[in-house]
């Protein structure tokens, strides 16, 4: 069903288990076990090494550095940073500030990174401490966004929301304008895999709803950039509004993505527990392609891909974490799922096209990764295409090309062309010039 | 239609997406999906870009 690329685009890494907090959401699933130790060992360092050689001989385009902690072990890392960074991997990094430093923003622009996807649980400090279990967390995480703008990274600020601290959206996201983020998340709670008793975390149904909604009042309010970081069926929307802001994400698994776990595992995504492999045994190659059940229609509920009508195309079924967590399997229904078709439309522009007479040129950071079908171009997680063989063949000598050059290699009329060339500047993978 | 770029069915059919529910505001091209638990990077004044 889904199209299995030779790679992902996008790797979640986990450089360590180890956090400098204990959150009571948290997704990683060995969070009960036993606490792990910062530093790295001698055997851990040898994954991590084995790790970076995947990314690189697979081609991957983006790596998120995640956790655990990440910064607690970055300066362990940076060899096999170093390595990604000079091969032209984007990274980016998700950490709760609370070991940034001014040294610690100077490696991170080492690398390349300029992004950072930050936790703050609440702007109430008490509640944000409890929920990190752990005394001065909230006032560890502030101080780092401050020492992260200041030093000009771009800062995005995500607030994962239960019942616990669902009454503080609204003052959070005002704290995170106020810090100097460029965007304000709010992601619901997901019951963790290892987590028998979850209750008292979820949010309901509408207490969703209201969480976009909130999101939309923290935007109009501020001005700030505002998300949702999951994949939520379409039918959970309750209004055109919400779903065509929050209802842009798919659940990328297997599909463009996958996590290498801190210990080699490689996983569909970070919620999920099982792997299909290690990077140090089997490696990425093998641990993908045995990821095919995520990507044909095997894992969507019935009800999605038979009565509802807006699978693939409009809606990805839900998270099958979220089903597998509720005792409904991995093929089961997303428990925020109405098993409905959605009341709610998601308003997209169309394109816009580009005047006929343009000339444009490839943008000098796309980056090129061959596959069965031609090449994907990749300029960001959120801005690639794949296209066949003649086009690359056109854009990739970094040549001016006009409308005329792709209507005569395709033999097609010049309406279509610069459609082509529209969606590729829209993507930025060519420049006008 | 566009020559040369290829539907992938990786994510979403994106250009489905537009017929009849066109608004004002962000091409039909720019909203595929960024991985869960990443924030999108695709601004011109952006990281890493």
């Amino acid at each position: 069903m889904y199209t299995r690329l030779s790679a992902p685009l996008d790797v979640q890494w986990e450089l360590t288990p180890w956090c400098t907090y204990n959150c009571v959401h948290c997704y990683n699933y060995w969070r009960r076990d036993e606490r792990p130790m910062r530093v790295l060992t001698e055997d851990q360092l040898v994954v991590r090494r084995k790790t970076a050689k995947e990314l690189l001989e697979n081609k991957v385009f983006h790596v998120t550095l995640t956790g655990g902690e990440p910064l607690g072990v970055i300066e362990q890392v940076m060899p096999e940073l170093r390595q990604l960074a000079s091969a032209g991997i984007q990274m980016s990094i998700n950490t709760n500030l609370a070991l940034m430093t001014t040294e610690m923003g100077k490696l991170l622009k080492e690398l390349g990174i300029r992004s950072i996807l930050t936790s703050l649980m609440s702007a109430d400090e008490i509640l944000n401490d409890e929920i990190a279990q752990q005394r001065g967390a909230f006032r560890r995480t502030i101080e780092g966004i401050k020492v992260a703008v200041s030093m000009g990274l771009r800062v995005s600020v995500n607030m994962v929301v239960s019942q616990k601290n669902f009454d503080t959206i609204y003052d959070t996201g005002k704290l995170a304008y106020s810090l100097g983020a460029k965007a304000f998340c709010a992601t619901k709670v997901s019951k963790p895999s290892n987590c028998e008793d979850f209750t008292g975390f979820p949010l309901s149904r509408e207490q969703l709803g209201s969480m976009f909604h909130e999101l939309i009042r923290i935007r109009k309010a501020f001005g700030i950039e505002v998300a949702s970081l999951e994949h939520y069926p379409a039918c959970v929307f309750p209004n055109t509004e919400t779903r065509t802001m929050f209802g842009n994400r798919n659940c990328s698994a297997a599909k463009t993505s996958c996590t290498i776990g801190f210990d080699g595992n490689i996983r569909p995504c970070s919620h999920a527990p099982m792997s299909y492999g290690n990077v140090a045994e089997q490696g990425l190659s093998v641990a993908w392609i045995g990821m095919d059940a995520w990507r044909d229609d095997s894992l969507v509920p019935s009800v999605c891909k038979l009565t509802c009508g807006e699978y693939p195309g409009k809606c990805g079924g839900g998270c099958r974490i979220e089903s597998l967590n509720v005792h409904q399997g991995v093929g089961g229904s997303d428990p925020y799922s109405l098993e409905a078709a959605p009341a709610a439309k998601r308003a997209v522009a169309k394109l816009k096209l580009l005047d006929p007479a343009v000339i444009v040129q490839l943008q000098p950071k796309v980056r090129f990764r061959k596959e069965n079908f031609g090449f994907i171009a990749y300029r960001s997680s959120t801005n690639w295409v794949a296209m066949d063989s003649t086009l690359y063949g056109i854009v990739v000598p970094s040549k001016p090309v006009s409308v005329t050059d792709v209507a005569t290699a395709y033999q097609s009329s010049e309406d279509d062309a610069l459609e082509t060339l529209s969606i590729l500047s829209a993507k930025g993978i060519v420049q006008i010039i | 239609m566009a020559v040369g770029i290829l539907r992938l069915q990786t994510t979403r059919v994106c250009e489905d997406n537009c017929d009849g529910e066109d608004i004002d505001g962000v091409p039909c091209v720019d909203v595929e999906d960024p991985p869960c638990y990443e924030m999108c990077q695709d601004s011109d004044d952006g990281p890493n870009d």
